[in-house]
């Protein structure tokens, strides 16, 4: 099978998404090949790499972990074909298994570049069951952000590693209450080269036991093209 | 009745690995109104979710048994050990995928039993649901606990567990049992011994309840007596006599399982003929389906599920009438999304090659092929119809047509096997390699994996012993001393985990206090090498002092009584005997769709032999 000539790429589509309620506990690579079998039984014109072992043209902008919800992952898809996204969302949407959905699909240019390469931030809203009282939690949330580094240990490939925690993390708020307890707000680094994870800085504050739920609110990427 | 919602799971699926396992929601899947569907059936796999999901079997019960209004399927699998532990701490029962209720408030909870290494899952998905484990402390308030599959046509070891077993093919005869059930649950009478004696008259129905056995003094079984007019001496198998269309809404899974791909059945049963495979016994007879069956139901397949693999699924892919033809179409469907096609199980022959070069358009990763054993003579003895030659011919188009990888499968144990033989494995793969080496250098891989040969009920070597610890070790050693090279790569099963499986494969209604016992001790997962205990089950026979070697090791005469002699795949035992005896003079018995060997399956089945056009069985 030929392997130098790329792939025709005619259309190139960026996508919204949610990912919520039990679906949240697929993995991120698991959740691609969901993403390619329903793009499948919507009879959509993806493209694949050539070679040996073809692979769908679809991009995440940046893999959502296990038990998160999202209001926010983004999907880069390239098509052979042009077609309406309004189309494709009408065709796709009722492929999707239950606590995906659509939020909306636009063209992009084909010269785009990825969106992996140019990630900067994410926001994340957390649910705490807690009976403290809000101002202890700004209070701590404070101590935290007012600290120079916050050296922590991470399991990698089996080994322990340390990193530091502090340049990771942007902002954190107390967003609002909710009826058992306390909803926070947290703004990270998320990019190739550094990413924060919000139940980091949660078990930093002490509140792990108290988390009921994560879920990715925002991303933040850079909009200015590399050329202008 | 107890449902659990999503916020309980919230609650627990942080904690555990793999927590898609447990969340259902899959493409496909069926979710009716529990309310008003009269009948509501579990079917359970005693095995973990990736393992379960990828059984056709199950596919094919949950189709059918949607297909009616007024019966609902949902599917239970066995909780990895995590799991287990955090349901418990939470007390959460064990869940359908479908409505998250309880096993507990089913009408019926069938189990597939795939083989005999996950018996005591069955335990625990009983008792996480709240269901009392033996049948006798159930009441009509329990569902029903009914086993069924390849793991089930000695189900004696379980006969404590379970209130019914269905033997062999479960299209027709579930529909019957789920008749009965309604019309029971309709009727008002409200005794389970009632059902039992109903549902005892089904064909293919087994209710050990109502059967006598008497015990022998050692591992045997003296006698198996039907107690009531209902239940037959002799239970026999079910078939269909024809191949219906297949399922082709198959539920696409949101985690990678096992087998994470569509597939079609394309032959039930095989006609090789190898002695040491129960397969080949309790799958008879051999029925194809249609090519355009097959190419049907695979374009249906794929646009539902948006599988980018098919599978054709068999015994022995390469002896399908019309394989090569199949394999074509299927390469060469209209443009659009690539799909490719996999073919398990091919025949040691240039052919399959061939065949196989036909679908692995991509990347030649591995090839598998299954002598089973090293010496003609034992090859003769088991009638594995190969040849040395044979294999050759095949590793050499193998590796010269790209693959670098062969694998091969052996058997260590096999009747009348000396050391020899497994010298003659050593050579066997070292000229194997060598063609390998001829084309690709030393870059060329040969993979053995060498298991450990279990004589299983309905086979022509249910009378042998499994071969003992010791000659396994010698002859594995020979293995290991002469294949060092780093260019062999050599996968063994644990002697321990062979006893096992033989000790229950083999066994009798005493196994039922030892399974429950091993159990309750913590013996979970046993086909998992990780959670395999063997010092537990070595206790539990001990403690009902019996001797877990004596079932596996012990040769058992003509004579004696089988465990399992009352149930029936319809091939006569003395077919059986006559296969043994030829294998022990090296006598060859050739392919049955060249010539009928007379196993007794068409006389078994007449009516449905009679009944169908010539050519659909492939019994000459």
């Amino acid at each position: 099978m030929p392997m130098s000539n790329p792939v025709l790429v005619l259309q190139r589509l960026r996508m919204r998404y949610r990912k919520e309620s039990l679906i949240k506990y697929v993995s991120h690579l698991d959740l691609m090949r969901i993403w390619e079998r329903a793009l499948r039984r919507a009879c959509m014109p993806v493209a694949y790499s050539r070679g040996f072992n073809p692979q769908p043209k679809i991009v995440s902008a940046a893999a959502l972990p296990v038990g998160f919800s999202s209001e926010a992952e983004v999907l880069d898809i390239s098509l052979v074909r042009p077609l309406a996204p309004l189309d494709v969302l009408k065709k796709l949407s009722p492929q999707l298994p239950e606590g995906l959905s659509i939020m909306s699909i636009e063209e992009i240019a084909i010269t785009e570049p990825s969106l992996q390469s140019r990630m900067r931030q994410a926001e994340y809203r957390i649910k705490l069951r807690t009976s403290s009282p809000r101002h202890e939690i700004g209070e701590r949330i404070q101590a935290l952000l007012s600290t120079e580094s916050i050296p922590r240990q991470k399991l990698r490939k089996g080994r322990m590693r340390s990193y530091d925690l502090r340049p990771l993390l942007d902002d954190a708020w107390v967003e609002s209450g909710w009826d058992e307890g306390i909803i926070l707000g947290m703004r990270l680094q998320l990019s190739g080269q550094s990413t924060g994870r919000p139940d980091d800085v949660l078990e930093a504050l002490g509140y792990s036991d108290d988390t009921v739920s994560i879920r990715r609110t925002r991303l933040i990427w850079d909009q200015a093209s590399p050329n202008a | 009745m107890v449902m659990i919602r999503e916020s309980d799971l919230d609650r627990i699926l942080p904690q555990v690995t793999r927590p898609g396992r447990y969340i259902g929601q899959e493409w496909n899947s069926i979710v009716k109104d529990w309310e008003s569907t009269r009948l509501r059936f579990a079917l359970a796999y005693p095995d973990v979710y990736e393992i379960g999901m990828s059984n056709l079997g199950v596919m094919i019960l949950y189709d059918i048994l949607n297909r009616r209004d007024d019966v609902l399927a949902e599917r239970a699998y066995a909780p990895w050990p995590d799991m287990e532990a955090a349901m418990r701490r939470e007390s959460m029962p064990l869940y359908s995928m479908e409505t998250r209720h309880s096993l507990r408030d089913f009408d019926i909870v069938g189990f597939t039993l795939p083989c005999e290494s996950n018996y005591v899952n069955v335990l625990t998905m009983l008792d996480l649901a709240g269901i009392p484990l033996r049948f006798d402390d159930r009441t009509e308030d329990d569902p029903l606990i009914v086993g069924g599959g390849s793991g089930a046509y000695n189900p004696e070891p379980l006969a404590d567990f379970f209130d019914l077993f269905v033997l062999g093919e479960g299209e027709e005869v579930i529909i019957e049992l789920v008749d009965a059930c309604r019309d029971w649950k309709l009727s008002g009478d409200r005794s389970k011994a009632g059902l039992l004696m109903h549902l005892a008259a089904i064909p293919g129905v087994y209710v050990p309840s109502l059967y006598r056995v008497t015990l022998g003094p050692n591992c045997n079984v003296a006698a198996v007596e039907p107690t009531v007019p209902e239940a037959p001496g002799t239970v026999l198998k079910r078939i269909v006599a024809e191949l219906p269309p297949p399922p082709t809404r198959l539920l696409v899974p949101n985690i990678r399982i096992v087998h994470d791909r569509a597939a079609v059945e394309i032959q039930r049963g095989c006609t090789q003929g190898c002695r040491f495979c129960q397969a080949g016994v309790i799958y008879r007879p051999v029925r194809e389906r249609p090519p355009r069956d097959v190419l049907k139901a695979a374009e249906e397949i794929l646009s539902c599920t948006g599988y980018e693999e098919i599978a054709l699924v068999s015994l022995s892919s390469s002896d399908y009438s019309h394989i090569e033809d199949l394999v074509q179409a299927l390469t060469d469907r209209p443009p659009g999304p690539p799909v490719s096609v996999a073919l398990p199980s091919l025949r040691t022959d240039s052919f399959s090659v061939g065949l196989a070069e036909m679908i692995q358009r991509t990347r030649k990763t591995g090839l598998t092929f299954a002598p089973e054993a090293g010496s003609q003579r034992l090859r003769d003895a088991i009638n594995k119809k190969i040849t040395e030659n044979d294999l050759m011919r095949t590793a050499e188009a193998a590796y010269s047509r790209g693959w670098r990888r062969i694998k091969l499968y052996f058997m260590l144990g096999l009747p009348s096997e000396t050391d020899d033989d497994a010298h003659a494995i050593v050579k066997l793969a070292r000229k194997v390699l060598a063609i390998g080496r001829a084309v690709h250098g030393r870059k060329a891989r040969l993979n053995l994996s060498v298991a450990t040969f279990i004589p299983k009920p309905h086979t022509p070597y249910q009378w042998l012993p499994m071969a003992d610890r010791e000659t396994i070790g010698r002859r594995q050693a020979i293995l290991r001393a002469g294949l060092s090279s780093k260019a062999f790569h050599i996968s063994w099963s644990a002697y321990d985990a062979a006893l096992h499986e033989a000790a229950l494969a083999r066994g009798d209604r005493r196994l039922g206090r030892v399974i429950q016992r091993a159990w309750a001790q913590g013996a979970r997962f046993d086909a998992w090498g990780e959670h395999f205990r063997p010092d537990i089950w070595r206790e539990a026979f001990a403690s009902l002092e019996l001797d877990q070697e004596s079932y596996a090791l012990r040769g058992r005469p003509y004579e004696e009584n089988l465990p399992w002699d009352h149930l029936s795949v319809g091939v006569t035992k003395s077919f059986l005997w006559d296969e043994y005896q030829r294998g022990l003079s090296g006598e060859v018995s050739p392919d049955c769709r060249e010539r009928c060997l007379g196993c007794g399956v068409t006389t078994a089945f007449a009516s449905q032999h009679r009944a169908i056009n010539e050519g659909v069985w492939k019994c000459p």
